[in-house]
């Protein structure tokens, strides 16, 4: 940086103070620790010339110490900050990680990957068709709605009484719906018990 | 039992996103309110400081009973505020005799009060009094330069507390790079004495120099007011330590085997271990491949004739 320029009316940018500034530049933070004249003297050029020069050393620091580079477009010059160096408390707890299910836990065991599920859509063969694997219209329902059943001889036999196949497809599914909903309230309680 | 809610719509999901606790913070959002009653002057101090932090504040206008933040009891409405709009740092006006004009600002940790500072505005000059070039008018949302001036701010420890909660309230985004252009603001506080900070707002006005390093001039651009210390609250040390844990205090796995060179970049080492054939997990365990059965048959090959030949004695 220059010292004084050369001609008489351009005015200096570098400053000199007895106390050195402290930055922080990552904020664009500036630290003047020179004592201001005693307030029965202090006037408001006192306050803006002092104001002035930390803005000024501020923008001398920035520019000497930040690497300074050109948009691609090369209309503007980008300055590159360094990280914000005064501590400042957080607003939220540091976050924790989210603990295993139990499914989850017993698939790190067995070292079973999780299936790619990149599509709702499974192609129905009987109709030939792409429908939705759950849901309206969904192969989940498949058989809930059929006006003709064959019935299951067998299990009627080993059952003993009649058998509706189609409300029994129901059920199953209905199970499999609080099944589920239990184990993610079991998972969730451990999680809070683990925390 | 305890009830889960999870979002049902991603919008909700999003937002909630947004709002969770990260590791890396993005900023602090800041709720600008008023207690029972407002002087004219106070009104003005709040709106001056909801325009400078338009981008990342909330304003409140209606009055509010029951905040009383320094009183035990009188946090629980501010809390729930904090928790209604995610903000976590918060300007609250009032005005009463025993305290004119009195502004408390403070910080939230997790939707709970952090820290107060409580101060008389004196002297205000409002935005609209200052008469300048409009063309150096500051944009919105820029990044500001923050001075702080005196040795008040170093020694006292009031007024060191204050600094970090003003360096907090303007200090804007934090970025990693900055439009020169954009440089355009500065907030200016002078200790006059240990209970006194005069707060500024100045355009920034780059001159030509002669050299790369323009001349900076201030023109003050309102607005500008004597805040006076009143009352303060410290954060408790366990909650400090709480709050000031960082990214950076997690130690950082230790990177295996990479390595880089200047010509090729970035190698990395790949080991392969051994593979463990018995060990694999199949799709699908056929009988033959089960070990029981496998070693069941070794066994009885190993002793077969034997067994045979006792099975035929008992016969």
């Amino acid at each position: 940086m220059e010292t004084e320029s050369s001609s008489t009316t351009r005015l200096p940018v570098t400053v000199n103070k007895p106390t050195p500034y402290t930055f922080d530049l990552g904020n664009l933070l500036c630290n003047d620790a020179n004592p201001l004249p005693p307030s029965t003297t202090l006037s408001e050029t006192d306050l803006s010339a002092a104001a002035r020069d930390c803005a000024q050393a501020l923008l001398n620091q920035l520019l000497s110490t930040c690497p300074i580079t050109k948009s691609d477009d090369s209309t503007s010059l980008k300055l590159s900050l360094p990280a914000p160096s005064t501590p400042l408390p957080r607003e939220k707890p540091v976050p924790v990680e989210k603990p295993l299910t139990k499914w989850q836990e017993f698939a790190k065991k067995k070292g079973i990957k999780d299936k790619k599920k990149d599509t709702k859509l499974v192609f129905d063969e009987a109709s030939g068709e792409w429908v939705p694997k759950w849901g309206y219209k969904g192969k989940n329902k498949e058989g809930e709605n059929d006006w003709l059943v064959e019935v299951d001889e067998k299990k009627e036999r080993k059952d003993g009484g009649e058998q509706d196949a189609r409300r029994e497809s129901r059920e199953q599914r209905k199970k499999n719906v609080r099944l589920n909903e239990r184990q993610a309230k079991k998972n969730a309680q451990r999680a809070v018990g683990k925390a | 039992m305890m009830k889960i809610k999870t979002p049902k719509k991603g919008r909700i999901k999003r937002e909630l996103e947004k709002r969770a606790p990260k590791l890396v913070e993005t900023g602090r959002k800041t709720l600008i309110l008023q207690g029972t009653k407002t002087s004219g002057l106070l009104n003005s101090v709040l709106t001056e400081i909801y325009h400078l932090k338009k981008e990342s504040s909330v304003r409140y206008t209606r009055r509010n009973d029951n905040v009383r933040p320094f009183e035990s009891g009188g946090e629980t409405s501010l809390e729930f505020f904090s928790q209604k709009t995610d903000c976590s740092t918060f300007v609250f006006g009032s005005h009463s005799k025993k305290r004119p004009d009195n502004l408390i600002i403070g910080r939230m940790y997790d939707h709970h009060i952090y820290d107060l500072v409580e101060v008389g505005v004196e002297n205000f000059k409002s935005m609209k009094s200052f008469v300048y070039d409009k063309k150096l008018a500051p944009k919105m949302g820029s990044k500001p330069f923050i001075a702080f001036i005196g040795e008040g701010f170093e020694s006292v420890e009031e007024l060191k507390h204050l600094k970090e909660v003003l360096l907090e309230l303007f200090r804007g985004e934090v970025v990693e790079n900055l439009n020169l252009a954009g440089i355009d603001r500065a907030y200016v506080c002078t200790a006059l004495s240990s209970n006194r900070v005069l707060f500024t707002h100045c355009a920034l006005r780059l001159k030509k120099s002669g050299t790369i390093v323009p001349r900076m001039e201030l023109v003050e651009a309102g607005p500008s007011m004597d805040l006076v210390l009143r009352r303060h609250r410290f954060p408790n040390d366990g909650l400090r330590k709480e709050a000031m844990k960082t990214a950076a205090d997690k130690p950082k796995k230790k990177e295996k085997n990479v390595s880089r060179d200047a010509i090729q970049g970035k190698i990395g080492k790949v080991y392969i271990p051994d593979q463990q054939l018995g060990d694999m997990n199949l799709p699908n365990k056929a009988k033959g491949v089960k070990r029981e059965r496998r070693e069941a048959k070794m066994n009885k090959q190993a002793n077969g004739h034997a067994s045979k030949k006792q099975k035929a004695g008992s016969d």
